[in-house]
């Protein structure tokens, strides 16, 4: 079973093939996801980044501007703006414009708050390609009662299904819990009927500021394998390799191929990994992807992980070392979600 | 009287089309279909010269020159390779209008 997508979803990695062999190539992230703000109008239980930690206040609209022109610069092709809800950033046009116009391929992460359904016509003639969304539910009143905002779920698919008729391509993210694993498959159903792309991702990180909260949200182990069972999830066909990794394995893309930069100008391995590589504010981002945490944290091999080389299912694991940071205080330690997703993938593709 | 050819005029990337210099080559990045294309050198060298302001004349005159080639040679691959970023929808002329 291939989950690259449900992966994607998770980190907001670009596309892969070529843009790994591209990556492989060049010593700088391809990829930086851009944290606009923190204000949402929504209010997820489950959000990581509800509890991120409180920064220097905000970047001006010309830091970021210079920001962008670093990142062109160092060759980042792919941007994703996210949040907090982006789109509320009082300068949001002229930020995805200014990123449109230096020729990053640009992602937006947004809620498709009802304001801004008006906004797409010109986002798209701008060239924004892709957006993406979350569902909780595929009813209505489930989804809206879960974000704390009435009509969010309309707005939503009103929002997504504009943007694919103008050409756009919509991404709907299922993130799996307690409570709606059961609907997953339904949720799918309403993906496809209106034309929207789909991800799935089991995984429901901690948050930002250790709280592990959002982790009781997460599905248990019978809830997942029913998700899993959806032979809709199954995006690869043929034969598995399942040879076990071997221990020079890259472990993850995180400061390696990707990296966050926070609404404050503090720049991560990745969004959900609190480890500080430096300031914008202070330092340019070539000096910043010299930083000691970075190169700790992209040279993380799979030999340096308690207890997988020996694993027998790490063919099937996408191991994330940003949760385990988070669970236990350390990017090695062995992470008790991703050992249950692994042997869950492992068993739906045959292995028992 | 001759036909304009659909070649003519400045061209520039096509909007959303996303593209960077790494590593000396050119690549090139349609979010749309995520197909990615590297480029080889010459055409890395035509693509970083359609800025939407230089025509294709201005461009073959600087090739010319640095690949040691006619002015003819020049404008004559350089149309070839316009033509083929525009069908792919990758480029298009100043003035907005898609191929």
């Amino acid at each position: 079973m291939n989950f690259r997508d449900s992966e994607d979803a998770h980190c907001g990695a670009p596309p892969g093939g070529l843009f790994r062999a591209i990556q492989n190539s060049h010593p700088l992230p391809l990829s930086v996801v851009f944290v606009l703000t923190d204000a949402c109008h929504l209010a997820c239980p489950h959000c990581y980044n509800a509890s991120a930690p409180a920064g220097r206040g905000s970047l001006s609209t010309g830091a970021i501007f210079d920001i962008l022109d670093q990142l062109a610069a160092a060759g980042t092709l792919h941007l994703a703006f996210t949040g907090g809800e982006p789109c509320l950033h009082p300068d949001f046009d002229d930020i995805l414009r200014g990123a449109l116009k230096r020729r990053f391929a640009v992602t937006v992460k947004t809620s498709g708050p009802a304001r801004c359904i008006e906004r797409l016509t010109d986002w798209r003639a701008w060239g924004l390609a892709r957006v993406d969304c979350s569902l909780y539910s595929a009813e209505p009143s489930h989804h809206d009662r879960f974000v704390g905002r009435p009509s969010a779920f309309v707005d939503t698919v009103a929002f997504m299904r504009r943007f694919v008729a103008l050409g756009g391509r919509a991404r709907v993210g299922i993130v799996v819990m307690d409570w709606n694993a059961g609907e997953v498959s339904k949720l799918i159903d309403v993906c496809e009927d209106n034309g929207l792309e789909w991800a799935v991702d089991l995984r429901v990180s901690p948050g930002l500021d250790g709280n592990m909260g959002p982790c009781g949200l997460r599905a248990d182990e019978a809830a997942l394998e029913a998700v899993l069972a959806d032979r809709r999830l199954r995006k690869g066909s043929g034969t598995v390799d399942r040879t076990p990794l071997p221990a020079d394995t890259i472990v993850c893309g995180a400061g390696r191929d990707t990296a966050c930069i926070r609404p404050d100008g503090e720049v991560w391995p990745c969004l959900t990994l609190p480890l500080s590589m430096g300031n914008l504010r202070d330092r340019t981002w070539t000096e910043i992807m010299a930083s000691p945490v970075r190169q700790r944290v992209s040279s993380l091999r799979w030999g340096d992980q308690q207890g997988c080389v020996d694993c027998a299912v790490s063919w099937a694991c996408r191991r994330c070392p940003a949760d385990a940071f988070q669970e236990t205080g350390d990017l090695n330690a062995v992470c008790a979600i991703d050992c249950l997703l692994a042997r869950l993938q492992a068993r739906e593709r045959g292995d028992k | 009287m001759t036909l304009p050819d659909r070649t003519d005029g400045c061209f520039e990337p096509a909007p959303g089309i996303a593209w960077r210099e790494i590593g000396g080559r050119v690549v090139v990045l349609q979010p749309l279909t995520d197909q990615l294309m590297t480029l080889n050198a010459t055409g890395g060298a035509i693509w970083k010269r359609l800025d939407g302001a230089t025509d294709a004349a201005a461009i073959a005159r600087d090739l010319a020159a640095a690949y040691r080639v006619t002015p003819d040679e020049a404008i004559s691959d350089i149309r070839t390779f316009v033509d083929d970023m525009v069908s792919r929808g990758l480029l298009v002329r100043r003035d907005g209008e898609p191929e």
